[in-house]
């Protein structure tokens, strides 16, 4: 077996070594560049311990690896390989999205192939042999398998009429009418027609847009009619039904009734149906009860990198944990994003860490950045509370990615608590550790913390250092949808 | 091509998503450019997309999709905008030959790298990781842990020599268990 590092003396690897690392971290210069190249025409184990060290970067970066955000309509939590090491810094997701833009070509090849007659199968994708028009495609995908074990190729695909059993995951629908579906496995539905499905088991999400409206949803007892609206749907194995409308207006009737005996719901409100008298009562909305069980919990354990989609359309009730506390193993830690406030203007400027895309270790209050006033903002509560580890020190890294964008982070104890004033919510329990609102350290301190707003202006990346018992938090204030307010500095 | 059957088209992708980073890692190593990478892959993929037809199902799939690689590599380097760093093209050529002949070895190494990273101390993992997973430069991480830069290349160098050694010397102990058998 070829050992390379025998056949290189020591300079000449240590210097194949600095360029190479250069190269990945993209700070090569012309002329280093050129020595490279000329490093690699010499000598064949140059070539060698090239290609070596390319392959060991990519595997110490899939090891370590980041989480891309998939994207769900409620909330999206999806670990997996993280390829931004390809080719250096990971700062840019250019090959991620890339990767993710291929696959869409490729399956959307195969979409185009299928509408016109070249793919002639009708087949189904989760399996089943159905016939008739297709009624939807299968627009995305996390971690989902199908009780079909022959489902290969369920992205893109069109769906016929005809029986989908979802046994774990997650799997996005675009129904011909437009409207988009989510099925959390495990689900078990029925596409009808090409605005209409049966859920027998399992929960569903639909985002309906104007232009399909009237989407149903069969229950085993009801239908639940959509008037232009976003809501989930829950079907137990026992035929228990609850409806949470999260925007907008539907209507819920007893199957095959018309609209005088159904009941209107609108946003905020949730129901259950008795699956045996057929009686609705109201219920305590659940929000997160429509995440993808297997991504819920971003209980993060404390040495997993997470990442997670904030859409706040999904839960607007503040103090609703948008990641439930969940504890993963083998760690009980866990980060928990909590709504706090919602269109709340703020009444005077708020003093922040960070206003802009940029990177923060310094958490000293005496020059603050400041949101100007009159903003109508979102705020949210992100909080590390790792378990008690003997070691002492708890690391979290994770990315937090929202659907406006963010106007402020707040990370500061003293700034915390000035701005919990206009943004606390007396829902939101503050007093989870003896310590209260306590905020980021400094770098210069045992447990450096770092937040990140990516220059998107709405992906954080955190990363925080815990000792103990100890907790760390942050405020996070985005934009309220169709509000693209920009924060002044030193307003 | 006529991606005249379903099977056609279910191969095809289950081997484009088995072995996109294959392409993926190849392309970076000639032409060392994240933006020119993802060109070349986009338009291997859809290159691969199109002779799909002419692929011989004995043979393995990433052989075949390299060679697509390749020709993509060096159309992309005569692309490369004036001022950007490319390889000269002999070079590409070399590295692109050396590569494909190396397919089987690549993938124990692969494999031997994992089982190597699992047998490094923890504080030396964790410091690989955060390397690895974070958006900054060694200097920036540097800065964070209160380190000197100069001192974490450094670690970092031995982490990545042990690396490389372990997984020389378990590459070695598989060829002479295989050379004995």
């Amino acid at each position: 077996m070829s050992d390379t590092r025998a056949q290189l003396d020591e300079a000449t690897r240590a210097e194949l070594e600095a360029l190479m690392a250069e190269v990945v971290d993209e700070s090569i210069t012309d002329e280093r560049f050129a020595a490279l190249q000329t490093l690699l025409e010499s000598s064949d184990a140059a070539r060698r311990y090239y290609r070596q060290y390319l392959d060991m970067h990519f595997e110490l970066a899939d090891e370590a690896n980041a989480i891309e955000a998939e994207t769900i309509p409620v909330a999206r939590l999806a670990p997996s390989t993280d390829r931004r090491a390809l080719g250096g810094r990971p700062r840019s997701n250019v090959l991620r999205y890339a990767t993710a833009a291929v696959f869409l070509i490729v399956a959307g090849l195969v979409v185009v192939l299928m509408q016109r007659g070249a793919v002639t199968d009708h087949r189904d994708p989760a399996g089943v042999a159905n016939d008739g028009p297709p009624v939807a495609t299968i627009t995305d995908v996390v971690d989902a398998k199908w009780v079909d074990a022959d489902t290969l190729t369920d992205l893109g695909s069109s769906v016929r009429p005809g029986r989908l059993q979802l046994q774990s995951g997650a799997a996005e629908l675009v129904m011909e009418s437009t409207a988009r579906v989510t099925l959390l496995g495990p689900a078990d539905v029925q596409m009808l027609g090409p605005n209409r499905c049966r859920l027998t088991h399992g929960r569903i999400v639909a985002v309906v847009p104007t232009k399909a409206h009237g989407f149903t949803v069969e229950t085993p007892t009801h239908e639940v009619i959509d008037l232009g609206t976003r809501f989930g749907v829950d079907v137990t194995d026992m035929g228990e039904t609850r409806v949470d409308v999260f925007e907008g207006h539907v209507k819920v009737r007893p199957y095959g009734t018309s609209d005088a005996s159904a009941v209107s719901l609108t946003a905020g409100r949730s129901i259950a149906i008795d699956s045996a008298t057929g009686n609705v009562s109201d219920v305590t909305a659940d929000a997160h009860r429509f995440v993808a069980p297997q991504h819920a919990g971003m209980g993060v354990a404390s040495s997993e990198p997470a990442s997670l989609m904030i859409d706040g359309r999904a839960a607007r009730d503040a103090g609703t944990p948008i990641a439930a506390p969940q504890p993963l193993p083998p760690s009980d830690s866990f980060m928990t994003i909590v709504l706090e406030s919602d269109g709340v203007a703020l009444r005077k400027p708020i003093a922040a860490t960070l206003i802009k895309p940029g990177t923060s270790d310094r958490y000293d209050t005496t020059r603050p950045l400041r949101v100007r006033s009159g903003v109508k903002v979102r705020s949210y509560l992100i909080r590390f509370d790792p378990a008690h580890d003997p070691r002492g020190l708890t690391f979290l890294d994770a990315t937090v990615r929202f659907d406006t964008p963010v106007l402020a982070v707040i990370a500061a104890d003293a700034e915390l608590k000035a701005s919990g004033t206009l943004l606390g919510s007396p829902r939101v329990d503050y007093t989870t550790h003896p310590d209260g609102l306590e905020g980021l350290s400094d770098s210069q301190k045992e447990t450096p913390d770092t937040v990140t707003l990516e220059r998107d202006g709405r992906t954080l990346r955190l990363h925080f250092g815990v000792v103990n018992d100890k907790v760390d938090q942050i405020r996070v204030i985005v934009a309220m949808p169709d509000a693209e307010t920009d924060a002044d500095p030193g307003n | 091509m006529d991606h005249d059957t379903p099977h056609q088209t279910e191969t095809f992708l289950r081997l484009f998503a088995k072995h996109e980073q294959d392409v993926r890692r190849f392309l970076f190593s000639l032409l060392l450019d994240r933006e020119a990478t993802d060109e070349a892959f986009q338009n291997t993929s859809v290159a691969l997309w199109r002779k799909f037809g002419e692929y011989d199902a004995a043979q393995p799939f990433v052989p075949w999709a390299l060679a697509f690689a390749r020709l993509e590599a060096l159309k992309q380097r005569d692309r490369a905008r004036r001022g950007r760093l490319v390889l000269n093209e002999g070079l590409i050529e070399r590295l692109a030959d050396e590569r494909a002949a190396e397919q089987d070895e690549t993938e124990s190494r692969r494999r031997a790298m994992r089982d190597c990273l699992d047998k490094l101390p923890d504080t030396q993992r964790q410091l690989v990781r955060r390397r690895y997973a974070t958006t900054e430069t060694v200097a920036a991480l540097a800065e964070q842990l209160g380190e000197r830069p100069k001192r974490l290349y450094k670690q970092l160098e031995r982490i990545r020599a042990a690396l490389m050694d372990c997984v020389n010397q378990a590459l070695a102990e598989t060829s002479d268990v295989e050379g004995a058998a």
